[in-house]
C-alpha cells in the first residue's frame, strides 16, 4: 500500500514537472530540505525553547537549510500555522531575546510525522535499492 | 520589537528587507523582521562581526523573495487583499485616464452652427454617447486604440514583460497618431503607461541581482 503511495507521489512529482527541473544536487537537496525544515525545527524545539540564531546554526551544519536566514520565513510559516510560539525574554546578558516554544498543535504535527516518516524513508530506500539491483 | 543598540548598518539592512517584503501581510512582515532582528542582536551579542553577520544572512531582497515565496502558497490567506504595486497603479492610471478622455469627449456638448433661409443661426447641441456617430475616425480610433492598450498592461501580470511593452507600445503611438490629428488628450495615458512600462523594468531588474535563495 505504501509502494502504491510513493509510486503515486514519484508520478504526481513527475506530472508537475519537478524531476525534470532536477539536474544538480543543490536542486535535489532544496526540494527535498524544505518539506523537512519544518519538522526539524519542531523537532529541535521538542528539546525546550531556543532562539532563532541558536536553531539557523544548527540546522545550517546540519545541511537542512540552505542559509541562515532561510529559518525566519519558515519560523514565520510555522507561527502563522499555529505550530510554533514565540515570545521574547531575557536572555543570560538581560538583553531580550526571542524564544520560539513548540505549540500543543506542533507537538501533534511533529508525532504525526515520526510515524508517518520511518515507513515513507524505508520505502524510497528499498526503491532505490531495488533500482540499484536492477542495473547490474 | 527594535532594539537601540542595533547599529546603522544592521538598521540599513533590515530597512531593505523591510522594503522588499512588502507584498507580506503585517502580521508575517514583523514576524519575519523581528526574527532577523533578534538573530543579529544575538550574533552582536556573541561577538561575531557585524559585517559577517550580514555576509551570512545574505541579500535582504533575497529574504524577502524567500520569505514571499514560502508564505505566498499556504499561507494567502493571510495575504492583504491590495498591495500597493506602481506599475499596476501607473498602468490602471494609464486606462483610467483614456477611458476618462473618452467619456469627457462623449459627453461634452458640442454642436453645428446652420443658418436658416431667414439668415437667423441655429446651435443644434448634441450630447451623449450617440455623438459619437459624429466622430470622425480620426479622433476615435486612436481612443479606442489606447484604451485596448492601456488593458493590455492591466491584465497582463507582473511577470509578462514583454505583454507590458507591447501594452505600452500601442497606447503610445495611439498618442502620437492622435497628436497627429491634433488631440492631445491621449498624452496622460502615454504618459503614465510609459511609466508603468519603466518602474516593471526597474523591477525586473532589481529582482535579476537579488539571489533568490540565500545559500
Amino acid at each position: 500500500m505504501l509502494w502504491t503511495g510513493s509510486k503515486r507521489c514519484v508520478t504526481i512529482l513527475a506530472m508537475q514537472g519537478t524531476l525534470r527541473h532536477m539536474v544538480s544536487d543543490e536542486k535535489i537537496s532544496s526540494s527535498l530540505r524544505k518539506g523537512l525544515a519544518e519538522f526539524c525545527v519542531l523537532a529541535i524545539l521538542r528539546g525546550g525553547s531556543t532562539y532563532g540564531l541558536d536553531m539557523a546554526r544548527r540546522l545550517e551544519r546540519d545541511g537542512l537549510i540552505a542559509g541562515e536566514s532561510t529559518l525566519y520565513p519558515l519560523m514565520t510559516r510555522l507561527q502563522s500555522a499555529g505550530l510554533v510560539e514565540s515570545a521574547w525574554m531575557s536572555s543570560p546578558t538581560g538583553r531580550p531575546r526571542k524564544y520560539y516554544t513548540l505549540s500543543p498543535t506542533g507537538t501533534e504535527a511533529l508525532e504525526t510525522f515520526e510515524r508517518i516518516w520511518p515507513p515513507l524513508r524505508d520505502a524510497v530506500d528499498r526503491t532505490l535499492g531495488e533500482e540499484t539491483a536492477d542495473e547490474k | 520589537m527594535r532594539n537601540d543598540k542595533t547599529p546603522a548598518a544592521a538598521e540599513a539592512w533590515l530597512r531593505r528587507a523591510r522594503i522588499a517584503s512588502a507584498s507580506l501581510s503585517r502580521p508575517q512582515r514583523r514576524e519575519l523582521l523581528d526574527g532577523l532582528r533578534a538573530h543579529i542582536a544575538d550574533a552582536l551579542d556573541g561577538g561575531e562581526d557585524l559585517e559577517l553577520t550580514l555576509f551570512r544572512l545574505g541579500s535582504p531582497e533575497g529574504v524577502a523573495q524567500e520569505a514571499e515565496e514560502s508564505l505566498g502558497g499556504s499561507n494567502a490567506h493571510h495575504r492583504p487583499n491590495w498591495v500597493w504595486d506602481t506599475p499596476r497603479a501607473l498602468a490602471v492610471s494609464a486606462m483610467a485616464l483614456a477611458v476618462l478622455m473618452l467619456a469627457l469627449v462623449a459627453l461634452w456638448p458640442t454642436g453645428d452652427v446652420t443658418s436658416t433661409s431667414e439668415g437667423s443661426a441655429i446651435f443644434t447641441t448634441r450630447v451623449g454617447p450617440m455623438s459619437f456617430v459624429f466622430w470622425s475616425g480620426q479622433f476615435l480610433l486612436p481612443m479606442l486604440l489606447c484604451i485596448v492598450g492601456s488593458a493590455i498592461t492591466v491584465v497582463v501580470r507582473r511577470a509578462r514583460l514583454k505583454w507590458t511593452y507591447l501594452g505600452t507600445a500601442v497606447v503610445v503611438i495611439a498618442a502620437v497618431a492622435a497628436i497627429t490629428f491634433g488631440n492631445i488628450l491621449l498624452l496622460p495615458s502615454a504618459a503614465a503607461a510609459v511609466g508603468a512600462a519603466l518602474s516593471l523594468r526597474a523591477r525586473a531588474v532589481r529582482r535579476a541581482h537579488s539571489p533568490r535563495s540565500v545559500a
